[in-house]
């Protein structure tokens, strides 16, 4: 079996007009711009959509990539920045709808992932997450739930990486203070134990 | 304990994997999306060809200064009817697999669905509509952009946006046996579009498509303009059906 090239050789491979280099990076990256919007639009076809369409521009741009830079936090800024324009469309559809007293539809459904959360703390602590403004939020998913270095994560935000880090540091401080107003059940030696 | 680490900790209880839905396949749909584009050239080429792009502009706009030659320059890019762009991709070779189309979409999965009054109050205009078909079964606003609207009769759905918006409708024929026709409809010029599917999207100002009308179709489709508003009658059963319908909508 030949060895698993470089993502370095294969973006050199693409530029040179080899477009199956492209798909081996499509494979490589696929989870993790799938999951990254999937966090973002909380829609399993929205998060699709906004994979694709990342993977897709990223090819076009890929002549404005810098080759020493690594591909993957590209990738996501690309396909994050797709995510959020898709959230924050879908906000204003709804805010007009509000501004003229449109009817509502029928209430949302609860979010799917409360489903899989086994215990009652493992929903209130999602759910404390959820609560935290969107740049917060984004910079948690990034470092927790898709565990990309700060390095990465300050190209995927196109902040310095310092930035990060005090944006990560205030996320915590804002996590906690949601807690002890909403969920004290979660702060440390309060309510059930862990499960 | 800092902050960062007590969240650390704290997160780390959530069970990540079971968070995400399975990881769509995403290679064959990127792959053909790509199939007709091309990488960018890196900067020292579009300078290159931002020069070239000068030169045919100008070649161009000489061409269309001619009122003869910029209507048979519009026929040739499908925008002979004001607010709609036809393109016939090219016919995919034996054996060759057509790109994916989005999925056919109905008028509820489009857009939210309004009164008459609340639909116009959002588009600024008052759909045309005829009268045979009665009350339609809702109408339909595409909030993305608020001048699209739908009447939605079922079988048939009327697309109308104003003229003035700048939006335009586009039409691409990917897997081969679309035929578009030149129509006059109400004495205005006009498209009958039948046969293959056809992937459909409205347009902003900037060329860049609304999501939310994004989809596929192989329905019928009468396309005009009239008293500044695009007019689109769909799925109607023949082009005899559509121009009856369309001449209730002088």
């Amino acid at each position: 079996m030949a060895p698993e090239r470089e993502d370095s050789e294969l973006i050199a491979a693409v530029r040179s007009g080899d477009r199956s280099a492209f798909g081996e990076l499509v494979g490589r990256y696929q989870q993790v711009a799938f999951r990254a919007a999937y966090l973002i639009t909380r829609d399993a076809g929205a998060a699709e959509e906004a994979a694709q369409d990342g993977f897709i521009r990223a090819f076009r741009s890929i002549g404005n990539f810098h080759a020493d830079e690594p591909f993957r936090p590209w990738l996501l800024r690309i396909v994050t920045n797709l995510a959020l324009n898709q959230v924050r469309s879908r906000s204003r559809r709804r805010g007009l709808l509000d501004r003229i007293g449109f009817q509502r539809l029928p209430a949302a459904e609860p979010a799917p992932e409360l489903e899989v959360l086994g215990s009652e703390r493992q929903r209130q602590l999602w759910a404390a997450v959820r609560e935290l403004p969107e740049e917060d939020r984004v910079v948690l998913y990034l470092r927790y739930f898709l565990e990309l270095p700060e390095k990465e994560i300050a190209v995927v935000i196109g902040k310095a990486q310092g930035t990060v880090k005090s944006r990560l540091s205030r996320s915590g401080v804002r996590l906690r203070t949601v807690i002890e107003s909403s969920y004290p059940g979660l702060l440390p030696g309060q309510g059930e134990s862990h499960d | 304990m800092t902050n960062q680490q007590w969240e650390m900790a704290l997160l780390q209880e959530v069970p990540f994997d079971a968070l995400f839905p399975p990881t769509p396949e995403l290679h064959a749909s990127v792959l053909s999306g790509i199939a007709r584009t091309s990488p960018s050239p890196n900067a020292r080429w579009r300078y290159a060809l931002a020069a070239a792009a000068l030169v045919l502009g100008i070649a161009f706009a000489t061409l269309l200064s001619s009122r003869q030659a910029r209507d048979a320059v519009a026929s040739f890019l499908g925008l002979a009817v004001d607010g709609e762009r036809i393109e016939i991709a090219p016919t995919p070779l034996p054996g060759q697999t057509p790109p994916a189309l989005p999925s056919a979409l109905t008028p509820p999965q489009l857009g939210e669905r309004a009164s008459r009054d609340e639909a116009a109050l959002l588009a600024g205009f008052q759909m045309i509509l005829p009268g045979s078909l009665g009350a339609p079964a809702g109408y339909y606003a595409i909030f993305e952009d608020r001048n699209i609207t739908i009447a939605d009769y079922g079988a048939i759905q009327i697309w109308e946006f104003p003229l003035n918006s700048a939006l335009v409708g586009k039409m691409v024929s990917v897997t081969g046996g679309t035929i578009v026709r030149a129509q006059v409809v109400n004495g205005q010029d006009g498209y009958w579009v039948s046969g293959g599917e056809r992937l459909v999207t409205v347009e902003n100002a900037s060329g860049t498509p609304i999501a939310a009308t994004r989809r596929s179709t192989t329905s019928n489709a009468l396309i005009w303009a009239d008293r500044g508003l695009y007019l689109r009658i769909e799925g109607a059963g023949s082009i005899e059906d559509a121009l009856r319908i369309a001449a209730e909508m002088r």
